[in-house]
Protein backbone atom coordinates (compact mmCIF):
# COMPACT_ATOMS: atom_id res chain seq x y z
CA UNK A 1 0.00 0.00 0.00
CA UNK A 2 2.65 2.24 0.90
CA UNK A 3 4.70 1.51 -2.41
CA UNK A 4 1.20 2.35 -4.28
CA UNK A 5 0.86 5.42 -2.51
CA UNK A 6 4.48 6.41 -2.99
CA UNK A 7 4.38 5.61 -6.76
CA UNK A 8 0.89 7.55 -7.12
CA UNK A 9 2.70 10.81 -5.09
CA UNK A 10 5.63 10.16 -7.53
CA UNK A 11 3.30 10.62 -11.32
CA UNK A 12 1.44 13.18 -9.55
CA UNK A 13 4.89 15.16 -8.78
CA UNK A 14 6.26 14.23 -12.02
CA UNK A 15 3.04 15.46 -13.89
CA UNK A 16 3.14 18.60 -11.85
CA UNK A 17 7.45 19.02 -12.98
CA UNK A 18 6.02 18.05 -16.85
CA UNK A 19 3.03 20.79 -16.31
CA UNK A 20 5.56 23.26 -15.30
CA UNK A 21 7.94 22.44 -17.97
CA UNK A 22 4.91 22.78 -20.32
CA UNK A 23 3.62 25.46 -19.28
CA UNK A 24 7.07 27.53 -19.29
CA UNK A 25 7.67 26.55 -22.49
CA UNK A 26 4.32 27.72 -23.81
CA UNK A 27 4.82 30.75 -21.92
CA UNK A 28 8.42 31.41 -23.95
CA UNK A 29 6.94 30.39 -27.28
CA UNK A 30 3.73 33.18 -26.87
CA UNK A 31 6.45 35.24 -26.13
CA UNK A 32 8.55 34.57 -29.24
CA UNK A 33 5.10 35.00 -31.44
CA UNK A 34 4.75 38.17 -29.81
CA UNK A 35 8.32 39.87 -30.61
CA UNK A 36 7.93 38.37 -34.00
CA UNK A 37 4.50 39.55 -35.27
CA UNK A 38 6.30 42.59 -37.29
CA UNK A 39 4.15 45.58 -37.97
CA UNK A 40 4.31 48.29 -40.11
CA UNK A 41 2.97 51.60 -39.39
CA UNK A 42 0.24 52.75 -42.56
CA UNK A 43 -1.23 56.08 -43.81
CA UNK A 44 -5.11 55.22 -44.45
CA UNK A 45 -6.64 57.59 -46.81
CA UNK A 46 -9.38 58.08 -49.18
CA UNK A 47 -9.31 59.03 -53.01
CA UNK A 48 -13.39 59.17 -54.29
CA UNK A 49 -14.70 56.67 -51.95
CA UNK A 50 -11.89 54.41 -51.39
CA UNK A 51 -10.13 53.34 -48.83
CA UNK A 52 -5.98 53.56 -49.30
CA UNK A 53 -3.14 53.16 -47.49
CA UNK A 54 0.75 53.96 -47.96
CA UNK A 55 3.12 52.55 -45.74
CA UNK A 56 4.44 55.43 -43.73
CA UNK A 57 8.12 54.74 -44.51
CA UNK A 58 7.78 55.93 -47.59
CA UNK A 59 5.43 59.53 -46.48
CA UNK A 60 7.74 62.31 -46.18
CA UNK A 61 4.98 64.40 -45.16
CA UNK A 62 1.17 65.17 -45.14
CA UNK A 63 0.39 68.46 -46.12
CA UNK A 64 -2.73 70.52 -46.20
CA UNK A 65 -4.22 71.12 -49.21
CA UNK A 66 -2.04 74.44 -50.39
CA UNK A 67 -2.29 76.28 -53.76
CA UNK A 68 -1.01 74.47 -56.52
CA UNK A 69 0.97 76.06 -59.09
CA UNK A 70 -0.29 74.83 -62.74
CA UNK A 71 2.77 74.32 -65.01
CA UNK A 72 1.89 74.02 -68.70
CA UNK A 73 3.09 70.92 -70.86
CA UNK A 74 2.76 68.55 -68.01
CA UNK A 75 0.21 65.68 -68.41
CA UNK A 76 -3.21 65.62 -66.85
CA UNK A 77 -2.57 63.63 -63.80
CA UNK A 78 0.41 66.06 -62.76
CA UNK A 79 -1.75 69.17 -61.14
CA UNK A 80 1.20 71.47 -61.23
CA UNK A 81 3.67 72.27 -58.17
CA UNK A 82 3.44 73.65 -54.38
CA UNK A 83 6.15 75.14 -52.92
CA UNK A 84 7.33 73.46 -49.41
CA UNK A 85 9.09 76.07 -47.15
CA UNK A 86 11.12 76.91 -50.72
CA UNK A 87 11.21 73.25 -51.47
CA UNK A 88 9.44 72.86 -54.92
CA UNK A 89 7.42 70.06 -55.28
CA UNK A 90 5.15 68.14 -58.17
CA UNK A 91 2.02 67.53 -57.13
CA UNK A 92 -0.13 64.23 -58.86
CA UNK A 93 -3.84 63.65 -59.13
CA UNK A 94 -3.62 59.88 -56.98
CA UNK A 95 -7.07 59.41 -58.73
CA UNK A 96 -6.35 59.90 -62.07
CA UNK A 97 -3.97 56.91 -61.60
CA UNK A 98 -5.93 54.78 -60.17
CA UNK A 99 -8.73 55.66 -62.50
CA UNK A 100 -10.53 57.06 -59.63
CA UNK A 101 -12.70 60.52 -59.79
CA UNK A 102 -11.26 63.11 -57.02
CA UNK A 103 -13.70 63.83 -54.55
CA UNK A 104 -13.80 68.01 -55.05
CA UNK A 105 -11.49 69.86 -52.90
CA UNK A 106 -12.28 70.41 -49.42
CA UNK A 107 -11.09 71.24 -45.93
CA UNK A 108 -10.33 68.07 -45.39
CA UNK A 109 -8.41 67.44 -48.66
CA UNK A 110 -4.42 66.34 -48.47
CA UNK A 111 -1.14 66.09 -50.26
CA UNK A 112 1.11 63.38 -49.10
CA UNK A 113 4.63 64.25 -50.06
CA UNK A 114 6.19 60.96 -51.33
CA UNK A 115 9.40 59.48 -51.82
CA UNK A 116 10.00 56.58 -53.99
CA UNK A 117 13.17 55.13 -54.54
CA UNK A 118 13.37 57.45 -57.33
CA UNK A 119 10.99 59.95 -57.54
CA UNK A 120 9.91 62.65 -54.66
CA UNK A 121 6.28 63.88 -55.47
CA UNK A 122 3.29 65.36 -53.69
CA UNK A 123 0.07 63.23 -54.14
CA UNK A 124 -3.15 64.27 -53.75
CA UNK A 125 -5.59 62.79 -51.63
CA UNK A 126 -9.09 63.72 -50.88
CA UNK A 127 -8.90 62.94 -46.94
CA UNK A 128 -6.52 61.48 -44.72
CA UNK A 129 -8.37 58.81 -42.22
CA UNK A 130 -5.50 57.36 -39.80
CA UNK A 131 -2.19 56.88 -39.21
CA UNK A 132 -1.98 53.42 -37.46
CA UNK A 133 0.38 49.78 -36.93
CA UNK A 134 -1.00 47.11 -38.92
CA UNK A 135 0.12 43.84 -38.06
CA UNK A 136 2.14 42.15 -41.55
CA UNK A 137 0.03 39.08 -41.04
CA UNK A 138 -3.12 41.03 -41.48
CA UNK A 139 -2.04 41.99 -44.87
CA UNK A 140 -3.27 39.85 -47.51
CA UNK A 141 -2.10 39.72 -51.01
CA UNK A 142 -4.70 41.68 -53.40
CA UNK A 143 -7.89 39.71 -54.96
CA UNK A 144 -8.25 39.14 -58.80
CA UNK A 145 -11.20 40.60 -58.20
CA UNK A 146 -9.50 43.91 -57.94
CA UNK A 147 -10.04 46.24 -61.03
CA UNK A 148 -7.06 47.49 -63.31
CA UNK A 149 -5.44 49.30 -63.06
CA UNK A 150 -5.89 49.30 -58.98
CA UNK A 151 -4.55 45.50 -58.90
CA UNK A 152 -1.33 46.30 -60.68
CA UNK A 153 -0.56 49.12 -58.12
CA UNK A 154 -1.71 47.25 -55.09
CA UNK A 155 0.61 45.59 -53.02
CA UNK A 156 -1.85 43.73 -50.47
CA UNK A 157 -5.59 44.49 -48.44
CA UNK A 158 -6.47 44.81 -45.25
CA UNK A 159 -9.52 45.25 -42.87
CA UNK A 160 -9.64 48.85 -41.15
CA UNK A 161 -13.19 49.08 -39.00
CA UNK A 162 -14.61 46.48 -40.81
CA UNK A 163 -13.64 48.23 -44.22
CA UNK A 164 -11.16 46.92 -46.79
CA UNK A 165 -8.32 48.69 -47.33
CA UNK A 166 -5.93 48.71 -50.52
CA UNK A 167 -2.16 48.85 -49.42
CA UNK A 168 -0.81 50.38 -52.45
CA UNK A 169 3.04 50.27 -54.04
CA UNK A 170 4.06 53.99 -54.33
CA UNK A 171 6.89 52.98 -56.79
CA UNK A 172 4.48 50.81 -58.98
CA UNK A 173 2.30 54.21 -59.01
CA UNK A 174 5.08 56.91 -59.96
CA UNK A 175 5.86 53.91 -62.79
CA UNK A 176 2.71 54.81 -64.59
CA UNK A 177 3.55 58.51 -64.84
CA UNK A 178 6.97 57.15 -66.58
CA UNK A 179 6.29 54.24 -68.44
CA UNK A 180 9.33 54.22 -70.19
CA UNK A 181 11.01 52.93 -67.23
CA UNK A 182 8.72 49.72 -67.00
CA UNK B 1 28.75 92.09 -74.02
CA UNK B 2 29.43 88.83 -72.02
CA UNK B 3 32.62 90.03 -70.24
CA UNK B 4 30.20 93.38 -69.11
CA UNK B 5 27.94 90.38 -67.55
CA UNK B 6 30.54 88.66 -65.76
CA UNK B 7 31.45 92.15 -63.95
CA UNK B 8 28.21 92.45 -62.90
CA UNK B 9 27.60 89.04 -61.42
CA UNK B 10 31.25 89.01 -59.77
CA UNK B 11 29.97 92.59 -57.63
CA UNK B 12 26.41 90.63 -57.43
CA UNK B 13 25.12 87.57 -55.47
CA UNK B 14 25.12 85.17 -57.90
CA UNK B 15 21.69 85.74 -58.82
CA UNK B 16 20.06 86.75 -61.95
CA UNK B 17 18.27 89.43 -63.79
CA UNK B 18 14.42 88.29 -64.89
CA UNK B 19 11.92 89.82 -66.69
CA UNK B 20 8.78 89.00 -64.97
CA UNK B 21 5.11 88.82 -67.31
CA UNK B 22 1.84 87.22 -67.08
CA UNK B 23 -0.14 85.26 -69.75
CA UNK B 24 -3.50 84.70 -67.90
CA UNK B 25 -3.48 83.99 -64.30
CA UNK B 26 0.16 82.74 -65.16
CA UNK B 27 3.22 84.42 -64.23
CA UNK B 28 6.11 83.57 -66.45
CA UNK B 29 9.97 85.09 -66.15
CA UNK B 30 12.54 84.89 -68.88
CA UNK B 31 16.25 86.13 -68.19
CA UNK B 32 16.57 89.48 -69.07
CA UNK B 33 19.68 88.80 -71.09
CA UNK B 34 17.43 87.29 -73.75
CA UNK B 35 15.48 89.79 -74.19
CA UNK B 36 16.04 92.43 -77.12
CA UNK B 37 13.17 95.00 -76.50
CA UNK B 38 9.37 95.38 -75.41
CA UNK B 39 6.95 97.06 -77.54
CA UNK B 40 3.32 97.74 -78.02
CA UNK B 41 2.39 95.18 -80.85
CA UNK B 42 0.05 97.59 -82.30
CA UNK B 43 2.75 99.94 -82.91
CA UNK B 44 4.97 97.34 -84.49
CA UNK B 45 5.09 97.05 -88.24
CA UNK B 46 6.82 93.40 -88.02
CA UNK B 47 4.79 90.61 -88.86
CA UNK B 48 1.85 88.99 -86.40
CA UNK B 49 3.77 87.83 -83.15
CA UNK B 50 2.63 84.59 -81.40
CA UNK B 51 0.76 84.73 -78.38
CA UNK B 52 2.88 82.93 -75.97
CA UNK B 53 -0.37 81.59 -74.22
CA UNK B 54 -1.01 79.29 -77.99
CA UNK B 55 2.62 78.27 -78.31
CA UNK B 56 2.36 77.28 -74.26
CA UNK B 57 -1.03 75.61 -75.15
CA UNK B 58 -3.02 77.59 -72.31
CA UNK B 59 -6.38 77.05 -73.79
CA UNK B 60 -8.54 80.27 -73.32
CA UNK B 61 -6.13 82.46 -71.50
CA UNK B 62 -6.72 85.55 -73.34
CA UNK B 63 -10.40 85.38 -71.91
CA UNK B 64 -9.61 84.31 -68.24
CA UNK B 65 -6.78 87.84 -68.69
CA UNK B 66 -10.13 90.03 -68.26
CA UNK B 67 -11.35 88.46 -65.32
CA UNK B 68 -7.91 87.65 -63.76
CA UNK B 69 -6.35 90.65 -64.07
CA UNK B 70 -8.25 94.01 -64.99
CA UNK B 71 -7.49 93.63 -68.88
CA UNK B 72 -3.94 93.57 -69.16
CA UNK B 73 -2.71 95.51 -71.90
CA UNK B 74 -0.83 92.96 -74.28
CA UNK B 75 3.14 93.64 -75.21
CA UNK B 76 5.16 92.30 -77.51
CA UNK B 77 8.24 90.49 -76.06
CA UNK B 78 10.83 90.31 -78.67
CA UNK B 79 14.02 88.39 -78.23
CA UNK B 80 17.93 88.28 -78.69
CA UNK B 81 18.67 84.64 -79.44
CA UNK B 82 19.61 84.01 -82.90
CA UNK B 83 20.35 80.47 -84.31
CA UNK B 84 24.33 80.79 -83.12
CA UNK B 85 22.84 80.87 -79.02
CA UNK B 86 20.98 77.44 -80.19
CA UNK B 87 17.49 78.82 -81.65
CA UNK B 88 16.30 76.95 -84.81
CA UNK B 89 14.11 80.04 -85.55
CA UNK B 90 14.85 82.76 -83.85
CA UNK B 91 16.31 84.55 -86.08
CA UNK B 92 13.04 84.61 -87.77
CA UNK B 93 10.47 84.88 -85.05
CA UNK B 94 9.32 88.77 -83.99
CA UNK B 95 8.62 87.89 -80.66
CA UNK B 96 5.88 86.49 -78.65
CA UNK B 97 2.69 88.75 -77.23
CA UNK B 98 2.30 88.87 -73.53
CA UNK B 99 0.68 90.59 -71.34
CA UNK B 100 1.40 93.13 -68.74
CA UNK B 101 2.04 93.93 -66.04
CA UNK B 102 5.72 93.56 -66.69
CA UNK B 103 8.32 94.06 -64.60
CA UNK B 104 12.53 93.71 -64.42
CA UNK B 105 13.54 91.98 -61.23
CA UNK B 106 17.01 90.26 -59.38
CA UNK B 107 16.28 87.07 -58.30
CA UNK B 108 19.00 85.35 -55.59
CA UNK B 109 20.49 82.23 -56.82
CA UNK B 110 18.48 80.39 -54.08
CA UNK B 111 15.15 81.42 -55.49
CA UNK B 112 15.75 79.60 -58.89
CA UNK B 113 14.44 76.23 -58.83
CA UNK B 114 14.79 73.43 -61.25
CA UNK B 115 11.56 71.19 -62.64
CA UNK B 116 10.79 68.83 -60.21
CA UNK B 117 12.44 65.12 -61.67
CA UNK B 118 8.55 64.14 -62.13
CA UNK B 119 7.71 67.25 -63.57
CA UNK B 120 11.43 67.74 -66.01
CA UNK B 121 10.58 63.85 -67.05
CA UNK B 122 6.86 64.38 -68.36
CA UNK B 123 6.97 67.89 -69.58
CA UNK B 124 5.96 68.46 -73.07
CA UNK B 125 7.47 71.80 -73.36
CA UNK B 126 11.52 72.02 -73.54
CA UNK B 127 10.88 75.79 -72.66
CA UNK B 128 10.11 75.62 -69.53
CA UNK B 129 13.12 75.24 -67.58
CA UNK B 130 12.36 75.90 -64.21
CA UNK B 131 10.59 77.91 -61.68
CA UNK B 132 11.71 81.59 -59.57
CA UNK B 133 10.21 82.19 -56.22
CA UNK B 134 9.66 85.79 -56.30
CA UNK B 135 9.11 86.76 -52.33
CA UNK B 136 10.77 85.66 -49.64
CA UNK B 137 7.60 86.03 -47.29
CA UNK B 138 5.10 84.47 -49.91
CA UNK B 139 5.15 81.01 -50.36
CA UNK B 140 2.81 81.38 -53.76
CA UNK B 141 4.50 84.47 -55.30
CA UNK B 142 6.05 82.11 -58.25
CA UNK B 143 6.91 82.03 -61.77
CA UNK B 144 7.66 79.74 -64.38
CA UNK B 145 10.92 80.57 -65.83
CA UNK B 146 11.02 80.46 -69.30
CA UNK B 147 13.87 79.95 -71.99
CA UNK B 148 12.70 81.71 -75.71
CA UNK B 149 14.95 79.68 -77.35
CA UNK B 150 13.48 76.36 -76.68
CA UNK B 151 10.08 77.82 -77.46
CA UNK B 152 7.77 75.66 -79.97
CA UNK B 153 8.03 77.39 -83.41
CA UNK B 154 4.48 76.53 -83.82
CA UNK B 155 1.44 77.04 -81.48
CA UNK B 156 0.36 73.89 -79.50
CA UNK B 157 -2.67 72.38 -80.73
CA UNK B 158 -3.16 69.58 -78.58
CA UNK B 159 -3.07 71.45 -75.36
CA UNK B 160 -3.48 69.40 -72.04
CA UNK B 161 -6.82 68.90 -70.45
CA UNK B 162 -6.03 70.47 -67.69
CA UNK B 163 -5.28 73.48 -68.02
CA UNK B 164 -8.78 74.54 -69.45
CA UNK B 165 -9.84 72.09 -66.06
CA UNK B 166 -7.83 74.66 -63.55
CA UNK B 167 -8.43 78.13 -65.62
CA UNK B 168 -4.83 78.36 -66.30
CA UNK B 169 -4.39 79.33 -62.77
Amino acid sequence: MDLERTESATDVSDRDKLDMLLDRRREAGARIVEIETAKVKLVIFVVGETLLAFPARVLVEILPLTTIHFVPGCPPALEGIINVRGDIASVVRLGDLLGMTHAPSARRSAILLARGTQVRSGLRVDRVVDVMDVTEASIQAPPDSLPEPLRGLAAGVFEHQGQVVILLDLDRVFQTLLPEQR
Amino acid sequence: MERRHERRDECGDGGIELVVFHVGALRFAVVSENIRGIADPAETPDAPAPALADLLGLVGASAIVSADTHGSRERLLRFRHTAQDGASDGAQRPGVRIEEPVSLRRAPVDAIHPLPALLEALSELPCVRGLVTLSATNADDLAILIDPRRLPVEACTTPPAHAARRGQG
